[in-house]
């Protein structure tokens, strides 16, 4: 389990890396897609099945799918614009400086060097809690997805009255 | 007591997330960053579900990743709207429309 753990974090990171890094767009969303199966690889390897599965299932069916027909139906333009070199190299200071300050603050709190602990967690139990104690959660997300839908048919119907 | 390898992982994806954020001027790539960050932050939480062994982390996982799917597409929709304007979606655009 320490060795698929070590494999996947590199993954992740490389493919973070090329998300910045690259100037193409497809090759961009499959940097995207490659950095959100390591992701899951990782709740996998931790011991946290249903969590990896549904990390699988929602960003790689969903959310790459749209980003994918957005760039070839709607936005026409080539390559990906980025700033000037100036503001790039005071970007890339600023998140160096926010990883030292979150790497200080882990460093000298009590942690633990086992990196780790594989308890899984079965599906049953899971649904047990999800439609007992935390029922309002499911109504909550329910509502959620109903009002995304409503608001997303509200902005791309075309109304003569919203002339923008 | 913490786990250390998956907070330093988390911490590291979480600046590089920053940095694309900053980066980048199209829209569909800030909204990438932000996926990126919110993963991170979510690997923390799994990470420290599974070591004390709770099973409340999950059904917190539940909400955030119903919360993106919901923030993705509206911001889609909302891209299409500026693409209509602009025929560009470039964040220094937004700078100039009126009201």
């Amino acid at each position: 389990m320490e060795l698929e753990f070590i494999i996947f974090s590199v993954l992740s990171i490389i493919s973070s890396l090329g998300i910045i890094f690259n100037s193409k767009k497809i090759v961009t969303i499959i940097y995207f897609l490659i950095f959100i199966i390591s992701i899951s690889c990782l709740y996998f390897s931790l011991g946290m099945y249903f969590v990896g599965s549904l990390e699988m299932i929602v960003y790689s069916h969903t959310i790459i799918v749209i980003l994918i027909l957005f760039f070839m139906l709607v936005d026409k333009s080539i390559d990906v614009s980025k700033l000037k070199l100036n503001y790039r190299i005071f970007s890339y200071i600023i998140s160096l400086l926010m990883f030292s300050f979150l790497f200080y603050s882990i460093y000298t709190s009590n942690y633990d060097i086992n990196p780790i602990t594989q308890n899984i967690i079965h599906d049953k139990d899971i649904g047990n809690v999800l439609f007992k104690e935390y029922f309002i959660v499911v109504e909550l997300s329910s509502i959620l997805l109903i009002a995304a839908l409503v608001i997303i048919l509200h902005l791309l119907t075309n109304n003569k009255k919203n002339n923008l | 007591m913490l786990p250390f390898y998956t907070l330093i992982l988390s911490s590291i994806l979480f600046s590089i997330g920053i940095s694309c954020i900053l980066i980048h001027k199209n829209l569909l790539f800030i909204l990438i960053g932000i996926e990126i960050i919110s993963n991170a932050s979510m690997l923390s939480i799994i990470s420290a579900t599974s070591y004390w062994n709770n099973i409340d982390g999950i059904i917190f996982y539940i909400i955030v990743i119903t919360i993106s799917a919901v923030d993705s597409s509206i911001c889609l929709a909302l891209f299409v709207l500026l693409n209509k304007i602009k025929h560009k979606i470039d964040v220094n655009k937004i700078s100039e429309m009126k009201g």
